[in-house]
């Protein structure tokens, strides 16, 4: 864009939003006439936009000088928001509330000086009133008022209850169903996460979240709304919302960039501060629940590796990631470890790509081991990584298969930076021992994959 | 009110909003009604439109305050702004802070969530209902032992839900099958029963026919009492048939309200004798009289008494 465009947009900036303000409130009028689940999921669909449009329209408020001048520039603005203000969607979220009631409170004059701006004030204090002090039901009225139970009590109540309910409902899957032909509730689970997009911050919807996550979804049926997910990933990114250990792996398991924002946001706190012990390290690992999600599900583990592998790349080998790698790696088998007698996934599913031959005596701590077999153990590891690369250079005839080659050469240099106590091992037996036979020893702290094509 | 007093205010922030209910002390109600009569009178005096404020209100009070406070046009827009703060955290809930904003997110997300479908027979809003009204009828029964401050209860939320007959049906039923955690709820639960059947029969028949096969079951299963009564009413419906030959079946006569087929009437009958197989051999044997009474025939169409049992003992 061209720097008059620019400049012309910034002062058109009020006719832009106009059409823009069409939009929405041609939207706004289609959510309130029917109440359709084509309504309702197009509502959730359009809600973080609408996020962004409600501050859009509160900057400009803010920035005329009188409500009548709002009202010049954006003759619609009134309907609209009076329209969104009786949509249980925009109101059930908390952002959205809180831009609307400014949006409202900025369009309020403390001492109005024309008709509009008085006009304005009172059906701003009229809806706001409503909205607040409805009348309920007869049933609901009477019993509050011969029980004595106040309406905020009353509401409070009725939402914890619903959402009780659901998860009841939630609960009863389809694995726990003898019958086959039983219609399972899978389809709902649907319809659930969906109505849940606004409630991702309601502290009340808390274990009907939590229970939606956690559905073993092995039903094929079972699938969470990706509108759902991402505004709960969204939401706990940016600390809206507090979610218990296990919601969190299951947001992990169900969402991608969840979990990559999670591994990308642990990378940066932990490379970016220095003289970071290993205790505190190992801490900050625990925290951060990734090796505990990487032990129940093997899927997010390969993710989290893929990652690393591509972070060392650009990294060039740099030590702090190494050394992250190999400490993580250990409190990921801590986990796995401890999970080992519910699940038991092959070692070879965990690490797909790493030279099979290798997987065992690496990952094997050197703890488990007799000190005096290290060094034959070692000589070992040094021989078989020594073979590997000597065969990736001498396959040097087609170009795939040399790439292929180069790929197992870096792989297993992966494998031994996220086992790297053997390095230490190593190291530890060449200041111990003698002279004699540090040739092999000498080889393994000096391995790097060749660089990158 | 053209100024309002900042008294008032603070006031709401700091009344009860979890009172499980207003304890009532015979004596002492009938000293603060007076003692409202009087406030009543003399604010009456000062302020022309003011309106009373009864006795059953006063459990109300920072509702209605806050229902005051906010028709009035003269309540700055600086303790609106307060009430209707979306910034404060939702965990400050006995905080004046934000009230109306907690308020509206709580309706609002009941009525995102109320179009999914749920386990509830009788909808979430009426289990509500039935919990508080049994918990009322349990804190009024342990009060007192005269039972007319429970029925004037009963009888006041009854007309207080006017024109609502269905869903008050609803949460009596839910009501009945709250589960009991005292001995209190248990025997709330039992006085309701015997309210139900001693002074509005009529209610207990809409009951049966209205509410759905399985909500009745569950509540024959769950209360003799219920039980019996339900008996009762499947002989009254059954006594008000008489055999039309152009129709070929059974047809209720009267002006009755409740409009139930033979054929449902049948249905009710099997279903409760599959839920409550005791109940059978007294059943059979009732049916049995009654058949004899009416010329003990066994050609269909003659006692409806007999074409039941005939179902029945299939």
């Amino acid at each position: 864009m061209s720097q008059l465009q620019i400049q012309l947009q910034q002062t058109a900036e009020p006719l832009l939003n106009v059409q823009e303000m069409q939009f929405w409130l041609d939207k706004a009028v289609a959510w309130g006439q029917a109440d359709s689940p084509d309504t309702r999921k197009d509502t959730c669909l359009h809600l973080s936009r609408l996020r962004d449009f409600l501050q859009q329209l509160l900057t400009h408020i803010n920035n005329m000088n009188s409500t009548t001048e709002t009202m010049k520039t954006l003759p619609l603005l009134g309907q609209f928001l009076g329209r969104l203000c009786w949509n249980p969607y925009v109101t059930t979220d908390a952002t959205s509330r809180r831009l609307l009631f400014q949006c409202l409170w900025g369009l309020y004059t403390e001492h109005p000086g024309n008709a509009v701006e008085r006009k304005a004030n009172q059906w701003i204090r009229k809806v706001l009133c409503q909205l607040a002090t409805e009348d309920e039901d007869a049933a609901a009225q009477t019993l509050m008022k011969h029980t004595g139970v106040p309406p905020e009590e009353y509401h409070l109540k009725v939402l914890r209850k619903r959402v009780a309910l659901l998860q009841q409902s939630i609960g009863k899957s389809c694995s726990s169903l003898g019958d086959m032909n039983q219609r399972c509730s899978c389809d709902s689970l649907l319809a659930a996460s969906e109505a849940c997009v606004p409630l991702v911050t309601c502290p009340e919807a808390a274990p009907l979240i939590g229970a939606l996550l956690q559905q073993p979804g092995t039903c094929v049926r079972a699938a969470l709304s990706e509108d759902f997910l991402d505004a709960l990933s969204s939401a706990y990114s940016s600390q809206r919302v507090s979610l218990e250990e296990q919601a969190v792996v299951s947001l992990w398991y169900h969402n991608l960039s969840s979990l990559e924002e999670a591994v990308l946001r642990l990378l940066e706190c932990v490379l970016t501060k220095t003289g970071l012990t290993l205790q505190k390290l190992k801490q900050q690992l625990t925290e951060s629940l990734l090796p505990k999600a990487c032990a129940q599900h093997c899927s997010i583990f390969l993710v989290v590796n893929d990652i690393f592998r591509s972070i060392l790349k650009q990294a060039e080998g740099a030590e702090s990631v190494k050394y992250l790698i190999q400490i993580f790696t250990s409190c990921f088998l801590r986990e796995l470890d401890l999970l080992q007698h519910q699940t038991s996934v092959p070692l070879k599913a965990l690490f797909p790509q790493s030279p099979q031959s290798l997987l065992v005596p690496l990952v094997t701590l050197p703890s488990e081991m007799p000190q005096e077999a290290w060094r034959h153990h070692l000589n070992w590891l040094s021989g078989s990584l020594q073979r590997l690369t000597e065969e990736e250079e001498e396959g040097d005839g087609d170009s795939s298969s040399s790439t292929r080659g180069h790929h197992k050469v870096f792989d297993a240099w992966f494998l031994l930076v996220q086992c790297a106590h053997w390095v230490q091992a190593a190291v530890q037996l060449l200041v111990t021992s003698g002279p004699e036979d540090c040739g092999p020893l000498m080889w393994l702290l000096t391995f790097l994959p060749p660089p990158d094509q | 009110m053209n100024k309002l007093c900042p008294g008032l205010f603070i006031g709401l922030g700091t009344a009860s909003t979890s009172s499980p209910g207003f304890i009532i002390i015979p004596g002492m109600r009938r000293i603060m009604e007076k003692q409202l009569q009087l406030t009543n009178q003399s604010l009456q005096a000062v302020f022309p439109a003011y309106t009373d404020v009864s006795f059953s209100d006063l459990s109300q009070c920072q509702h209605l305050l806050l229902v005051g406070l906010l028709n009035n046009p003269e309540l700055p827009s600086s303790i609106m702004k307060i009430l209707f703060d979306s910034m404060s955290p939702a965990n400050t809930k006995q905080s004046v802070s934000g009230l109306c904003s907690r308020i509206i997110q709580c309706k609002s997300a009941c009525k995102v969530l109320s179009p999914l479908t749920d386990v509830s027979a009788v909808g979430a809003d009426a289990e509500v209902q039935g919990a508080m009204l049994i918990e009322e009828l349990a804190a009024l029964l342990s009060q007192s032992s005269e039972a007319c401050q429970a029925e004037h209860f009963l009888d006041s939320v009854l007309h207080g839900c006017d024109g609502a007959a269905h869903h008050f049906c609803l949460v009596i039923a839910a009501a009945l099958l709250t589960t009991t955690n005292s001995a209190a709820q248990t025997a709330s639960q039992d006085f309701l029963l015997d309210w139900l059947q001693k002074k509005h029969s009529e209610l207990l028949q809409h009951m049966c026919s209205t509410l759905p096969a399985t909500l009745v079951i569950d509540l024959s299963k769950r209360h003799l009492k219920f039980r019996d009564a339900y008996c009762v009413v499947l002989k009254k419906w059954a006594s008000d048939m008489e055999y039309s030959i152009s129709d070929g079946e059974w047809v209720q006569t009267g002006t009755n309200q409740t409009s139930v087929s033979f054929q449902r009437l049948t249905e009710h009958f099997l279903a409760l004798l599959e839920a409550c197989p005791s109940l059978r051999e007294d059943v059979v044997k009732e049916l049995n009289v009654l058949k004899i009474s009416d010329g003990d025939f066994d050609v269909r169409g003659l006692s409806v008494w007999g074409d039941l049992l005939s179902i029945i003992n299939k």
